[in-house]
């Protein structure tokens, strides 16, 4: 026998945040899919990615 | 050492125990309203209900059994699956408290598909109930 360990009132909202990467990992996700040009030349002049950019290029990894 | 008056029901469990003076028509009242039967128990001392009963002869007391499960984890990543193993068929399995089935065999698995706390409760009659809480991370933890 099997049981699904799930709370009664688990929506589907619950759910998916048990499963999403923590924020910082999603930001970061984000910006290299930027940096890998998935959303255009121009989103790499957004303030989102040059300001995490910025901070990239000052502490690079070692 | 003292006679324990003790009336069962028909599953041998023990409904109530008492030192005090028990006559024959408490016995015969005890049989006709509530079909509990009567066993006269030589003990000096008191017994617990809920973790003893009656043998199938009618003549002695038996203690509960314990279960004595083994998870192969209890604190888990999501999509984990747990292995409980040494366990056997007929016993009732409650998540959170709420019945989630009665084993038909004796495999039983956990699957980690929510994170948080989770109560596992194993029952089974004339056992003692057994209780196990498992942690399951949300992804990053």
């Amino acid at each position: 026998m099997n049981i699904n360990l799930v709370k009664t009132n688990a929506t589907y909202a619950t759910k998916r945040a048990d499963y999403y990467p923590p924020g910082n990992e999603q930001l970061d996700l984000l910006y290299h899919a930027i940096d890998a040009g998935e959303f255009g030349n121009d989103a790499k002049t957004s303030s989102f990615y040059t300001e995490l950019k910025a901070v990239k290029d000052k502490y690079p990894k070692s | 050492m003292a006679t324990l008056h003790i009336f069962y029901d028909s599953n041998k469990d023990i409904a109530w125990t008492s030192f005090g003076a028990c006559s024959a028509e408490l016995i015969a009242e005890q049989k006709s309203s509530n079909n509990l039967d009567y066993l006269a128990y030589e003990t000096d001392q008191l017994l617990e209900i809920s973790h003893n009963y009656v043998n199938g002869a009618g003549n002695g007391i038996v203690a509960y059994s314990t279960f004595s499960p083994t998870y192969s984890a209890t604190s888990v990543d999501l999509d984990t699956v747990i292995n409980i193993t040494g366990l056997s068929s007929g016993t009732e399995v409650f998540l959170d408290g709420v019945s989630a089935g009665t084993m038909s065999d004796s495999t039983l698995t956990l699957t980690a598909v929510q994170a948080g706390e989770f109560s596992i409760e194993l029952k089974k009659s004339h056992f003692v109930t057994h209780n196990t809480t498992i942690t399951v991370k949300r992804r990053g933890e």
